[in-house]
């Protein structure tokens, strides 16, 4: 703490010897909010102006002052003020769940994109970052296939970072709150005649809140660190911006606890991540048409550490450790201004994925006797009190190591076509994309059947091959539009698809099985009623596709002295070949398939007024996402709601800015809100589910000549709640939300 | 055989499913093909296609019959392989044992001790029976 206050004050000091400026952090937003402005000098979301200028549908847009004012820190802080998105926060940073109109995906594929700059994050394990120095969010809503490609059946979150044409100087930010949370953010930008420099560092530590009864340690600690630098060039006919971003992690998880007990793990969970981003985007104007294109490098490396049981007992854990290296290239073309009553734009992509993953499960000797030997012994011993089954080891691993591969190509196009007061967009996009996984996964142990034999036997159990998938997609879309006097009404339809590939988590169960199938084929034993299947079956899955239907209407205009800016939007999606974990028809297990289909329908409204200081922001979603068909095996659960879908949305927000009309002490902010969903339901019985709940948030912020000093508070009633369910050696888990957080912090503009 | 029987049960329960897996090369050239009947408590049971071949051992005077994934009940929820060692077959393809601990499930197996073995072999036909364990058990096969 003491470190801490003099940072404050030396950072105070540091401040008053600067020299007085007119700019206030609150000024970026304002500034940022003008698009014209962005047009003319950011060229890191050629696409996203076009569609939101030209195309039809909901966008939400949230600035940095909102982000900063009701600390909004972290992408999952989106929750809520964008209808029906839902990006729950647990397990760890690798989690990156997003849910929205129904969709989602608690395991690989996502059902929107992130973009930073321009640049698509490549891994999902990557999605959970920090919103520090970001001046824009804007989150499409609705498939963005047509442009985006895959993975953007529910939308996209596009992401501007702050450069020097928004903020020119130095921004610097300390914070401190419970659970010993320290942020701190330092952030330059410095502008000359052509060329824009950005370059910023945040540091995030906390102690975290729960504790884990086994060491009585806490079991969510965190430890951040992130680097930005963004370099712009622009003349009038090339623009050029080269963001580069590198973030790590390191931090402790999976928080998981038994319905009313607390954590309690013996082994230890935790995640670390180093993320790099590289991302050059270009704009040449060559006369009448516009070039522009974006190449981006990313590297992933992360490991997770999981204690599968989540109990104080020596069952299993895994350490599942990745390296990617993603490469991309776009192009895209289009006029410099319409043509005519014709606007349009074309384009094409290229990318490769290679992703080496190694995801050992250790099995310890709580595991090996009660999750293997217990089930066959119990038997045997009733029958031969003498014989049973052993294993000599008291702890072994199956070892799985993939290589996985991806390469992708794509073109597409969109014309938008103005007359009068209507407007119609066109477009498709072709995609290609070839998967490869080459797998190798094995375990070693020594048995005995004590009837039989008097001697340990070793038994190696190998599965390696090489898998393959390949599928292209056509993905259209069609919109029409009315645009009034600051309203206007639309109707889109479009569909997307999720990326097939492998579902790599089912090899441990794969291998384990074909072990106790080896031991038994080694014992000369065979299942005549087995079910038998291939490798491919198991944990390949095939594109989802999805058709979406929307209807809406947005205003955006100014009355008297307020300033409305809203939406409202009716959905139905229908989803087929739904990627589901299915049980086969004969003996256990599980894998991957396209067995089912499910429906949306929803709403969506979005209201902002502003009027003299006063903010008022409210945000509903409703979705009834249900099964069609899902058949797992066991159980049909055609007409149950789709878990993890928050039945509604809601977010309602007052901000009020007090000119105190003095030189030194110039405004008082007061902002509360509140972020509701629910129910949501945890399993496909619908048999468990999370009432609705609702967060009280607010923050008092005073803005000073020098600086801004504010204090703030989230879940301010302590309200308790659960962000996560599953089933785990058949017992359910939960994860507990976040309980009262509050802070200050400080934050500068020199 | 009702023992047996219990103890696949609870070994079926260990294992979840069957990835397929190359079937074992060698000994089964030249096998047999045929029928295996079993009068058990639960009655006669029969289980048809059952492969077996018979090899000479290295001493050259005995030889080794193996029954391939052969059930000898219908709740027997497993196949199992089983070979009888030191079976005597003469010049005319009498076959005949007495006294024989089987080899099942990695192991000589005396709860089921194979007695009154008797049968013959042709290039074209093998049948034999026996008593395993307590229950009276044929084979007739061709190939």
């Amino acid at each position: 703490m003491k470190h801490l206050i003099l940072i404050l004050m030396l950072l105070v000091g540091s401040s008053y010897s600067s020299a007085s400026r007119e700019s206030r952090y609150s000024s970026c937003s304002k500034e940022y909010s003008d698009t014209t402005l962005l047009d003319e000098v950011v060229v890191t979301g050629v696409r996203v102006q076009m569609v939101e200028k030209n195309g039809a549908g909901q966008v939400s847009k949230v600035f940095l002052e909102r982000i900063e004012k009701e600390g909004r820190n972290e992408v999952k802080d989106l929750s809520g003020i964008v209808p029906n998105l839902y990006i729950p926060d647990y397990g760890a940073k690798m989690t990156s769940s997003i849910y929205i109109r129904g969709l989602g995906a608690r395991i690989d594929n996502p059902v929107m994109g992130i973009y930073v700059d321009g640049v698509g994050i490549a891994n999902k394990n990557a999605f959970d970052f920090d919103l520090d120095e970001i001046g824009k969010v804007e989150v499409f809503r609705g498939p963005q296939g047509t442009l985006y490609g895959k993975n953007t059946i529910g939308g996209l979150i596009s992401l501007e970072t702050m450069n020097p044409w928004i903020f020119e100087g130095t921004r610097i930010m300390v914070g401190y709150g419970n659970a010993n949370t320290l942020r701190a953010r330092f952030a330059h930008y410095k502008k000359w005649k052509d060329v824009g420099l950005s370059a910023a560092v945040m540091g995030r530590h906390s102690d975290g809140f729960f504790t884990n009864q086994y060491d009585g340690k806490k079991c969510d600690f965190i430890d951040q660190l992130a680097a930005r630098l963004r370099v712009d060039y622009k003349t009038d006919s090339i623009k050029i911006t080269n963001t580069t971003n590198y973030s790590y992690v390191k931090q402790g998880g999976f928080p998981y606890h038994l319905p009313g007990e607390g954590v309690n793990h013996n082994d230890p969970c935790g995640y670390y991540r180093h993320s790099l981003v590289e991302g050059l985007n270009y704009q040449v104007n060559l006369g009448e048409y516009d070039f522009s294109g974006s190449t981006s490098y990313q590297l992933l490396k992360d490991q997770m550490n999981m204690d599968q049981d989540f109990l104080p007992l020596s069952y299993f854990n895994m350490s599942q450790k990745q390296l990617e290296n993603y490469v991309s290239q776009e192009l895209l073309f289009k006029p410099d201004k319409p043509m005519g009553i014709w606007n349009w734009v074309t384009g094409a992509s290229l990318s490769y994925k290679n992703n080496k993953l190694s995801a050992p499960v250790h099995f310890q000797k709580d595991g090996i006797d009660e999750l293997i030997l217990k089930n066959a012994n119990s038997g045997i011993q009733s029958t031969f009190p003498e014989g049973e089954i052993r294993f000599q080891e008291d702890h072994f691993t199956i070892a799985d190591e993939f290589t996985i591969q991806n390469a992708g190509i794509a073109l597409f196009h969109t014309s938008f076509l103005k007359t009068g007061n209507w407007q119609f967009e066109l477009g498709v996009r072709f995609d290609y994309e070839h998967n490869r996984i080459d797998y190798q996964s094995d375990a070693l142990i020594h048995y005995l059947f004590t009837e039989t034999m008097s001697d340990y036997k070793a038994l190696k159990s190998t599965l390696s091959g090489t898998e393959r998938l390949d599928y292209f997609e056509v993905l259209p879309k069609v919109s029409v539009s009315y645009n009034g006097d600051g309203w206007s009404a639309y109707a889109t339809f479009s569909e997307g698809y999720k990326g097939g590939g492998f579902n790599t988590q089912l090899f441990s169960d794969i291998l384990k099985s074909k072990m106790m199938t080896d031991l038994m084929g080694d014992l000369g034993v065979y299942f005549s009623d087995a079910a038998e299947y291939e490798v491919k079956d198991v944990i390949t899955y095939k594109p989802e596709r999805c058709l979406n239907a929307e209807v809406g209407a947005k205003i955006g205009k100014t009355v008297d002295d307020w300033r409305l800016d809203g939406g409202l939007s009716l959905f139905l999606i229908e989803i087929f070949n739904q990627q589901l974990t299915v049980f086969p028809e004969k003996g256990t297990g599980r894998y991957m398939t396209n067995a089912g289909e499910s429906r949306s329908i929803g709403l969506e409204a979005a209201l902002t007024a502003r009027w003299n200081g006063l903010d008022i922001t409210a945000s509903y979603g409703l979705t009834d996402a249900r099964f069609v068909k899902y058949n797992d095996g066991k159980a049909d659960f055609a007409g149950k709601r789709v878990p993890f879908v928050p039945y509604s949305t809601l977010n309602v927000g007052v901000g009020y800015r007090i000119n105190l009309g003095h030189t030194f002490f110039r405004y008082l902010y007061l902002n509360a809100n509140t972020n509701a969903y629910g129910d949501i339901c945890w399993d496909e019985e619908n048999s468990r589910r999370q009432p609705f709940y609702a967060l009280l948030n607010a923050n008092v912020s005073l803005e000073t000549k020098y600086f801004d000093f504010e204090l703030w508070g989230k879940n301010l009633t302590g309200t308790e709640y659960d962000v996560f369910y599953f089933v785990s050696c058949g017992n359910g888990f939960l994860q507990s939300g976040k309980p009262r957080t509050y802070g200050a912090k400080i934050t500068f503009n020199i | 055989m009702r023992k047996a029987t219990f103890i696949l049960m609870m070994l079926a329960v260990m294992t979840s499913c069957h990835y397929k897996a190359p079937e074992p090369e060698g000994e089964k050239k030249g096998s047999y093909f045929g029928t295996v009947e079993v009068d058990n408590d639960d009655g006669h049971f029969v289980k048809e296609n059952v492969e077996v071949s018979v090899t000479k051992e290295e001493n050259a005077k005995t030889y080794t019959i193996k029954l391939y994934r052969v059930k000898f009940a219908t709740a027997m929820p497993v196949e199992i392989d089983m070979l009888i060692q030191g079976v005597t077959i003469d010049e005319e393809g009498m076959i005949s044992g007495n006294e024989i601990i089987p080899y099942a499930m990695g192991g000589p197996f005396e709860k089921y001790k194979i007695t009154n073995l008797t049968g013959y072999m042709t290039d074209k036909t093998l049948r034999f029976e026996m008593i395993c364990g307590e229950y009276p058990t044929k084979y007739s096969g061709s190939r």
